[in-house]
């Protein structure tokens, strides 16, 4: 072709006869014009490609300057010597925590049941007295207006009775007296129509089963929570049979367990009380870190006001006005705070940080050798808490040590590495932002939040999109085969926002209340504690994801050569032989691709996490098995959605969602490689 | 063996069944394969029927009109929760509360709650994502096939040329919100604009005043509007307008273009001709597959074009001092309500509650419908052009 | 039992019709294939010589517009198409070697042991590799191939492949081997190969080739078939067939006029 059309141009150039078009815009023919204007096109992928990487760059740039000066703010003004000593308390909270579970589930564990049967009636009475909201307010409302016009009443009949009043004023309030009768009566009239209504509502919600749902009441239990409910209604002082012969038992029960626990609760009270010198050690260095830098970042921000003040002073007519600007940019305080002089007070800290810990250490293991042992606890909850308790004991006097030996060797004026602020952002545990102490940007909470609810997504899609894959190809009639593709694509069509809807509305609910069955309770992380988690929005991608698997899978499945499965059939090999083992390894590369391909839709997938994922900013808790699929968690994509609109362009924060989004875009690049690679591999190894 | 193919007269036999345990996997395995196809579509029944089950409540209605029309005519309000004089509790839309208060002023009605953006109807939302679809296709249309036009009619493999298809494939993987990012940071924030020299705004990468008119171009981007929307959205979707026109052009046999020429017509002259016609069956296909998937797209939209609140149709309030290319500009620069940003707002950013489900309910079912309506059409017009086109 | 085998056909064709959908493919066949000899289809492009094949071992079963719509066939006199026949244990005894060669994309030994796996029995390593060994040495192949038994199939030549598909086919141990075109993508050095072996099996195999090239049916086959237009116009022993036709389309078809 090309050749063609270079003959041709010689052919116009050297005849002359055959030039049909004259020559255009600089030089060029209206073909070469038409030919750039194609070809000019066609580039703009990769011009847009470069603009991204362009403009994701530009708005990241300033970032990690902008981070490390941050992070060096942290180190001169001491708040990272305060952070190293509240390792302590940090340490000391998660333990005493569990401490605290461990007592009180073993405290309440003889009258459980009965506890339990009073939070449910008591859930119960909350549920019906929110389907009833309306009327109640109602009432109240009402009551209160009967109080006024009461009011009104006497007031009237006091003047009437008491003082001689003019006639014509007489008759005048003889008049207000009927009124106000009347109105009573229409509100007391009101009040007993409305009366009617809540106690007709309460029946109807009691006879119902939606108030009942979850909760562990049956037969005469239930019956004796309906009259309770009535009791309440009914304006009844004093509390229901029922409910009373329940607190006994629990109030019995607890203190015949007291005295028994005596020893744990002392010890416990002990171990809590251990931390409060470290506290009282910590709090005046904290408040001077924050001190120092609050100085900080005013005499960062101090040159820009300055300016701002003599710029306006310029522009004032006024001298008076103009003075007065003047002096108040005098008054700006450029410099920066004296950090050496700040930093002494940590320095001298130390010695007593040892000291603190030592004696911290001694009062701690006085108290926890006071403690039972779990294994002499009688209650499950109690036992396992007690049991983290005791092994991460360990874990904390290590970590106090850690922090000993790191207070010692911190400087204040030691320069912040430039490679360590670089990996405090991609490796940081902690997204922080608008707080008071200081502002953290590490990703990784929400690149495990990311990636957790991506593998979670395709571990559940490719066997679902894989066998869907293979049944269409291989399996299904044609019929079949003209039902299920339509309706694959339209799977695909469905808005991701209509998804996650859908994950907040019905699936988030129906995973807890199929988590609470009680015959699933051995399941890991069962049942949920909350309604937007991990599952739920690695199930709803799942089901985004499987479209896409499952035509690329389609496509690897249908390029492998029939001869193929003409060849198997032939030796004696039934139809699912020669599926699993010609034409899936045959295909495999191509579904490897499809996989990854899938895998980089879902990573990047934002409205499902957004709104399914719960939006929790911490690194999920692994130590919980395969039950941290029930917690809450937060994602690249929805950090990006949720934060970008709400800060300022060009903050340290703003940039800090460039970057992710950065990272995000590497992610996106990386994957396709990968599957280009398998890809080209598979062509160059089939046929 | 032998003996026994010779007893029974059958050497095909099938193995005695403890002997093969193939016809058993077999079964097995056809099953689970089935299962698993079988349990996608339900699931997605179960979506579809959900969705519908609490929606079309909502917009259908058993008397005439039969449609609730104020669903599709009213900008979305706030809900307004109340409690007549009867004591029951009832819902309405602000402005018709308001009208109802107001033609009866003896009655006394008191608040309960309120809810933003759940009243009324989705007239905002559903224009403003027809304005955004129509930009995003009117520019990813031109582009894409203009493209396609390249790949497939003028290229030699080359350098240039894989570059190209690399950079296609490669921005079919881009995540949307990072496409949002991208949006925000060039059509929104740098973007050039025409604007008055004392308007600069302090963002301005840099601006260059235009002689005589007092107006000057700076780079400081259009804010977040609907064009800026629609241009992010357009770039999203070009790999796959490129891709499907591409795929369109090349179905069209060589031999056409092969005619067309030796009958001494241009490059251009028997693209259009002679290519171009044949393709474009192929190419509505796929510009309304480019729609679904730009309707259903919120992340880019969210920080370039969309607000959750707009208490106006974009085509009201202009000035009308202003000349017809200032109105021209004015329209297209402003932010626009969107249907998936509305979703998204009525079911995440606004207290729950069984009053508003109707409004969450019944946009995404007209939200579903749509998108459902325009995947349809696609498939629709490309089983027709399967069977129609035989050359 | 193995007298009695020799004097019945190993394949009986009885008033066949086959049709794809609405299109009727064969039509009338009538037809015995007898035991140990070499049975050569020729005819031109499309008279149905391969469709014909594809039903001895059902592998037409695959198209799923193909079917029967008259007639019998019996394989070792069995009529395949009864409800008690096992279509992978018919393929395990009528083994086939396609037109252009298909190894698949594993290892040589892999190809040859692939008829063996997806068996019924299960089979230990050593039998396996006995197997592997004499059908490689029945398709003379063995000593190209010994050394490098664990390389790619796709690494061989296009003359090794073929030979190795049709050691594949042996190493089921089948009674009748069907042969479709098994020299067309070869060159002239390689089918010289294919056709000495073919010689070689027809001592233990019932041989079916279809072929396109009229020299070749007179080099390997005993008994020649010609087919047209989807029927049966002459069957007879390959000497007298080409050497005293009895019917004008043969003899046309023979001299060259039509192809």
């Amino acid at each position: 072709m090309q050749i063609v059309s270079e003959q041709k141009d010689k052919n116009k150039r050297v005849s002359g006869r055959f030039v049909a078009e004259s020559r255009g815009f600089l030089g060029l023919t209206r073909a070469d014009l038409i030919h750039y204007f194609f070809g000019g096109n066609a580039s703009l992928a990769i011009f847009i490609l470069l603009l991204i990487c362009v403009f994701l760059f530009k708005e990241a740039a300033g970032f990690l300057p902008d981070h490390h000066r941050g992070l060096t703010k942290w180190r001169q003004s001491g708040q990272e010597f305060v952070d190293i000593l509240n390792v302590a308390v940090d340490g000391h909270t998660r333990l005493g925590s569990s401490l605290n579970i461990s007592y009180y589930a073993e405290l309440n564990s003889s009258s459980k049941e009965e506890q339990a049967k009073l939070f449910a009636s008591r859930a119960v009475l909350q549920r019906v007295k929110a389907a009833l909201r309306g009327p109640s307010g109602r009432l109240r409302k009402l009551a209160a207006e009967l109080e006024e016009v009461r009011e009104d009443l006497a007031d009237t009949e006091q003047d009437l009775a008491g003082g001689v009043l003019e006639p014509a004023k007489r008759a005048l309030s003889e008049a207000e007296l009927s009124g106000h009768r009347a109105m009573i009566a229409a509100i007391e009239a009101r009040i007993v129509v409305i009366e009617a209504r809540v106690v007709e509502g309460m029946e109807e919600a009691l006879a119902g089963q939606e108030v009942w749902e979850g909760q562990q009441l049956e037969g005469a239990d239930r019956q004796a929570v309906s009259e309770m409910v009535r009791g309440e209604f009914d304006g009844q002082v004093g509390t229901h049979p029922w409910v009373a012969e329940l607190e006994q038992t629990v109030r019995t029960r607890k203190a015949e367990r007291i005295p028994q626990l005596a020893g744990f609760k002392n010890a416990s009270g002990n171990f809590r009380d251990a931390i409060k010198p470290m506290k009282t050690f910590i709090a005046p260095l904290r408040e001077a870190a924050s001190e120092l830098k609050r100085q900080a970042i005013a005499a960062e921000s101090a040159p820009k006001r300055k300016a701002a003040l003599l710029a306006g002073a310029e522009a004032t007519e006024d001298p008076e006005e103009r003075a007065r600007k003047l002096a108040q940019a005098e008054a700006v305080v450029v410099e920066e705070p004296d950090y050496d002089a700040g930093a002494e007070k940590y320095y001298s800290a130390v010695a007593d940080f040892e000291a603190s810990v030592a004696v911290l250490r001694t009062e701690i293991e006085a108290a926890v050798r006071a403690l039972p042992e779990a294994t002499e606890l009688t209650d499950p909850s109690g036992r396992q808490n007690l049991a983290r308790f005791r092994a991460g004991l360990p874990d904390y006097f290590d970590s106090l040590e850690r922090a000993v030996a790191r207070a010692k060797a911190w400087r204040h004026d030691k320069p912040y590495s430039w490679s360590r602020s670089f990996f405090a952002f991609l490796v940081g545990k902690d997204w922080i932002t608008n707080s008071s102490w200081h502002d953290f940007y590490g990703l990784l909470p929400l690149f495990t939040g990311s990636l957790l609810i991506s593998l979670i997504a395709l571990v559940v899609s490719v066997p679902f999109a894989l066998g869907a894959a293979i049944y269409v190809n291989q399996v299904a009639s044609a019929r079949e085969q003209n039902l299920i593709k339509p309706a694959i694509e339209f799977i695909q069509a469905i808005p991701s926002v209509v998804l996650g809807f859908f994950g907040i509305m019905v699936l988030g609910t129906l995973l807890r209340d199929v988590s609470q069955l009680p015959w699933l309770a051995w399941v890991p992380g069962f049942p949920l504690q909350e309604r937007l988690n991990i599952i739920n929005a690695g199930l709803l991608l799942a089901f985004m994801a499987v479209p896409t698997i499952f035509t690329l899978c389609e496509d690897a499945l249908n390029n492998v050569p029939r001869a193929y499965t003409s060849g198997a059939l032939a030796l004696g090999a039934t139809r699912m032989q020669t599926i699993l083992r010609i034409i899936v390894p045959t295909a495999l590369s191509g579904i490897i691709a499809a996989i990854l391909l899938g895998f980089g839709r879902i990573i990047g997938e934002t409205m499902v996490v957004l709104l399914v994922a719960g939006g929790k900013i911490q690194i999920p808790d692994f130590s919980k098995g395969i039950g941290v699929v029930g917690e809450a968690a937060h994602t690249m994509t929805g950090i990006i959605a949720q934060e970008t609109g709400e800060v300022d362009r060009g903050s340290l924060h703003w940039r800090a969602l460039f970057m992710v989004g950065l990272v995000l875009f590497s992610i996106s690049l990386a994957v396709n490689w990968g599957a280009q690679i398998v890809l080209r591999r598979f062509q160059r190894h089939g046929t | 063996m032998a003996n026994h193919q010779q007893e029974t007269g059958n050497p095909f036999a099938a193995p005695p069944r403890q002997e093969d345990r193939r016809a058993s996997r077999e079964r097995v395995l056809t099953l689970a394969f089935r299962l698993l196809t079988y349990a996608i579509l339900a699931c997605a029944l179960s979506i579809f029927l959900g969705v519908v089950m609490r929606g079309a409540p909502v917009i259908f209605q058993a008397e005439a009109p039969f449609i609730n029309t104020d669903f599709f005519t009213r900008l979305p309000e706030t809900l307004v929760v109340y409690e007549d004089d009867q004591g029951e509790v009832r819902k309405l839309s602000a402005t018709r509360f308001e009208e109802m208060r107001s033609a009866n002023p003896g009655r006394r009605f008191s608040i309960v709650d309120s809810y933003s953006y759940s009243g009324g109807g989705i007239l905002g939302p559903l224009v403003g994502t027809a304005l955004l679809i129509a930009i995003c296709m009117a520019i990813s249309l031109s582009v894409g096939i203009a493209s396609a036009i390249y790949l497939s009619e003028y290229s030699s493999k080359g350098r240039f040329m894989s570059t190209v298809r690399l950079a296609i494939l490669n921005l079919a993987g881009v995540p949307s919100i990072v496409f949002g990012l991208f949006g925000l940071g060039l059509f929104c924030l740098a973007a050039p604009n025409l604007v008055p020299v004392d308007q600069i705004a302090d963002r301005s990468l840099f601006s260059v005043p235009i002689p005589l008119t007092g107006a000057a171009v700076s780079f400081e981007g259009w804010g977040a509007c609907m064009l800026a929307g629609g241009c992010t959205l357009a770039i999203m979707i070009l790999p796959v307008i490129i891709t499907a026109a591409e795929e369109s052009l090349r179905a069209v046999p060589q031999g056409f273009r092969e005619a067309s020429l030796a009958l001494g017509a241009t490059r251009w002259q028997t693209i259009r001709k002679s290519v171009l016609p044949y393709a474009f069956p192929g190419m509505l296909t796929a510009s309304i597959l480019g729609i679904t998937r730009v309707a259903g797209e919120t992340a880019p939209i969210m920080f370039t074009a969309a607000v959750a609140h707009k208490d106006k149709l974009p085509w009201i309030g202009q000035d009308p001092d202003s000349s017809w290319a200032g109105r021209f500009l004015d329209f297209f620069f402003q932010s626009v309500q969107a249907l998936p940003y509305h979703i998204y707002t009525v079911a995440a950013k606004i207290p729950q509650s069984e009053y508003n489900k109707d409004m969450q309910y019944g946009s995404v079912f007209v939200f579903m419908a749509l998108v459902f309506f325009f995947a349809a059409l696609s498939i629709w017009l490309r089983a027709r052009i399967r069977r129609r086109l035989h050359w | 039992m193995s007298s009695n085998n020799d004097q019945r056909p190993a394949i009986e064709v009885e008033h066949l019709d086959f049709a794809y959908g609405e299109k009727q493919v064969l039509s009338g066949i009538d037809m015995k294939i007898r035991p140990r000899q070499v049975t050569a289809f020729i005819g031109p492009s499309g008279c149905g010589k391969s469709t014909l094949l594809h039903t001895f071992n059902r592998l037409s079963d695959l198209v799923p517009s193909a079917r029967i719509c008259n007639g019998h066939i019996r394989v070792l006199g069995k009529d395949i198409h009864d409800p008690d026949v096992d279509p992978t244990q018919l393929r395990k005894k009528v083994g086939m070697v396609f037109q252009k060669y298909n190894p698949f994309p594993k290892s040589i030994y892999e190809n040859v042991a692939f008829g063996i796996r997806v068996d019924t029995r299960p089979r230990g390593r050593l039998e396996i590799d006995e197997v592997v060994e004499s059908s490689l040495r029945g398709a003379a192949l063995w000593d190209e191939v010994k050394d490098r038994m664990h390389d790619s199939a796709l690494s061989l030549s296009g003359g090794q492949q073929q030979r190795l598909c049709i050691a594949r086919a042996i190493a089921n141990k089948p009674e009748i081997l069907l042969m479709d075109e098994p020299c067309a993508a070869l060159d002239p050095g390689s089918t010289l190969r294919v056709e000495q072996l073919i010689n070689e099996l027809k001592e233990d195999y019932t041989i079916v080739i279809v072929t396109h090239n009229m020299n070749q049916a007179t080099r390997v086959s005993d008994w020649t078939a010609f087919l047209y237009m989807g029927e049966l116009i002459e069957y007879d022993r390959t000497m007298s067939l080409f050497q005293h036709p009895t019917e004008d389309r043969t003899r046309a078809y023979i001299s060259g006029l039509f192809s």
